[in-house]
């Protein structure tokens, strides 16, 4: 008898023997059946404590059993409804029942861990917004498991990308001719044809795009746009470097480079950035538009089941050589999207400000406008292809006439990823 | 031949035979049987895979299995491979980690499906990857041709070796515009000489 008595002591001493952390240590390397016989078998003859019951709830959830995990957490959470582990546990719950929403609310009041980063690392995945799951894995100490399989889960989108899109449309004011001036605004049908290439890597990512307009009415406004853009992805930090050169027909050109460094402030994605722009020759040195600027933006977006929606703010200074162009300029937007079957419907909106610091030397006053642009669109995504309808209306207003002017471009397109 | 293999195959399941063996292991890895806690370390290729069992790879670990129909199977560090069925309907399960597949097709036996906590993933004769992660499944697919079929939604996608899917369509979705629109970006406007005599 004694001796039964001794065995069965010895076989409870080893089952003491796990730590929390050697528990937790093989939930991440993915010893769930383990996991969950220790902590079932300690729950026999004692009542476990609320972290041994949230290793448990982990385990489960990895064997996929989540309505018994789930019941744990609840019961831990009865209890201590701030059990930040408990809530990490209830937030990988709900991410593999793809209530992202929630999951999200969870993740965003907890403190930073390495399981907390590699959640938030598969929902950005999942909607595809790569500077977010950058941010993430490279948040995730490398000694992590977790570090380890989110360097695995990045394969799956990193490498190059090639995309396209054909389309046609019709542009009411294509030459951006003023209103009440005595020029005839001359619409026009156009066509238009892009091709790019991208490449993602963990700390770098790269793309380049052409884009090509033919007008049928005004095919002196004919144009070509390249655009390189490169960013390295430091963790805390990105820096984006672009180059832009938009080829006008003739002898008229735009050249745009810049960089700038994108940081995460209160959950928005600021960015800062200068550059300088190069324009065409013009006759009068006051329209001479080559310059330096530097601009602030700041993006914010989140989705809540098939709506997804982002606001921006732009605060940008044009320093441009010629007197009428240096300006302020402050541009918020809105833009919104609703997805349902292969269907997604979107809506942007924009106004902007634009205040210019001199008096304009014909006019002799200090030019102010206010531009506002409303797109919708209609998407339908089809795998690998898509066909998009898509209207852009904007309007400038301004307090000298010559500078007023309303524009309305309808767009069908077509393209694809691969 | 091919139906005398599916035959055989059948009956090898039914009795309880392995259905797959471990072609080449590197690192920690190891086999649960089907109810079991106690693990079986495998430390070099041999080792044998029945309907229920579950392969395990740690940190470092690889391990590369061969079934008995010719599809191989790689599977990558911190993933976790269960055999669910291996008769007419050859069913696995992929619950964590990276997964690459390259399935046979045989006459008279239905494909291969492929079980994440999202989806569920069609095959005859391809070689496809699936990654999945909690929230997240996505397949690439290196030849043939895969069908997915969401399980929350129902809807199913196909995967080519030209196109990418994953189990939540991503929607294009516009953002705001981060620079602010130029006007008169490309173009002054009009001829702003011949309109200021008329304004004076």
């Amino acid at each position: 008898m004694r001796g039964l008595i001794l065995f069965i002591c010895v076989l409870t001493s080893l089952s003491f023997s796990l730590s929390l952390s050697d528990l937790r240590k093989m939930v991440e390397e993915g010893e769930y059946e383990e996991v969950e016989a220790h902590i079932e078998n300690l729950m026999i003859s004692e009542d476990v404590s609320e972290d041994l019951l949230v290793i448990l709830a982990e385990a489960k959830t990895g064997m996929g059993k989540l309505e018994e995990a789930q019941s744990l957490i609840n019961s831990v959470l009865s209890k201590n409804p701030s059990n930040s582990n408990a809530l990490l546990a209830l937030a990988e719950i709900k991410s593999l029942q793809e209530e992202y929403y929630e999951a999200l609310k969870i993740l965003k009041k907890l403190p930073d861990s390495p399981k907390k980063n590699f959640l938030l690392m598969s929902i950005s995945l999942n909607s595809g917004d790569l500077i977010s799951v950058r941010r993430f894995l490279l948040k995730i100490p490398s000694e992590s498991s977790y570090s380890v399989l989110g360097d695995r889960l990045f394969e799956s989108v990193a490498g190059f990308r090639f995309n396209f899109r054909a389309g046609a449309g019709y542009d009411t004011n294509p030459t951006v001719t003023p209103e009440g001036v005595p020029l005839a605004k001359t619409p026009s049908a156009f066509g238009t044809v892009a091709g790019g290439m991208s490449y993602e890597a963990k700390r770098l990512s790269a793309n380049l795009n052409a884009d090509y307009v033919l007008y049928q009415s005004v095919p002196d406004f004919n144009t070509l746009t390249l655009v390189g853009e490169t960013s390295l992805h430091l963790g805390f930090i990105s820096i984006p470097l672009n180059v832009e050169y938009i080829s006008l027909g003739g002898n008229l050109f735009r050249a745009v480079g810049g960089i700038g460094g994108t940081i995460d402030l209160f959950g928005a994605r600021t960015t800062v950035s200068v550059g300088y722009q190069d324009y065409y020759e013009v006759e009068r040195k006051e329209e001479n538009r080559d310059g330096p600027f530097a601009q602030l933006s700041a993006l914010k977006s989140s989705a809540s089941g098939n709506i997804r929606w982002s606001v921006s703010g732009v605060l940008r200074y044009d320093n441009s050589a010629g007197s009428n162009w240096k300006r302020v300029v402050f541009f918020p937007g809105i833009a919104g999207g609703y997805a349902r079957g292969n269907f997604t419907f979107n809506l942007s909106l924009g106004a902007g400000y634009y205040y210019y610091m001199n008096r304009d030397s014909i006019f002799g006053k200090r030019r102010q406008d206010i531009y506002a642009v409303v797109s919708p669109s209609i998407n339908y995504n089809m795998g690998r292809y898509f066909v998009e309808l898509r209207a852009d209306l904007s309007q400038n207003m301004s307090n000298i006439e010559l500078y007023r002017y309303r524009r309305e471009v309808a767009t069908l397109s077509a393209g694809g990823v691969f | 031949m091919r139906v005398l293999l599916a035959g055989l195959l059948a009956v090898s399941v039914v009795l309880g035979v392995e259905v797959g063996e471990v072609k080449e292991v590197k690192g920690r890895v190891d086999i649960l049987e089907k109810d079991s806690v106690r693990p079986t370390k495998v430390r070099n290729a041999g080792a044998r895979l029945s309907v229920g069992d579950l392969l395990r790879t740690k940190r470092n670990g690889y391990a590369k299995v061969d079934f008995v129909d010719g599809s191989k199977v790689e599977v990558f560090e911190l993933s976790r491979l269960r055999i669910l069925d291996y008769r007419e309907m050859k069913e696995v399960s992929v619950r964590r980690g990276v997964v690459k597949f390259t399935v046979t097709s045989m006459k008279g036996v239905e494909g291969f499906r492929v079980i994440t906590p999202h989806a569920i993933i069609g095959v005859k004769g391809t070689v496809f990857w699936v990654y999945v992660a909690p929230g997240y499944t996505r397949v690439i697919t290196k030849e043939g041709k895969v069908v997915i079929r969401h399980k929350k939604t129902g809807k199913e996608t196909s995967s080519t070796p030209t196109s990418q899917t994953q189990n939540q369509q991503s929607t294009t979705t516009n953002k705001p515009p981060v620079s602010p629109p130029d006007p008169f970006a490309n173009r002054p406007p009009a001829n702003k000489s011949s309109i200021e005599v008329k304004v004076k």
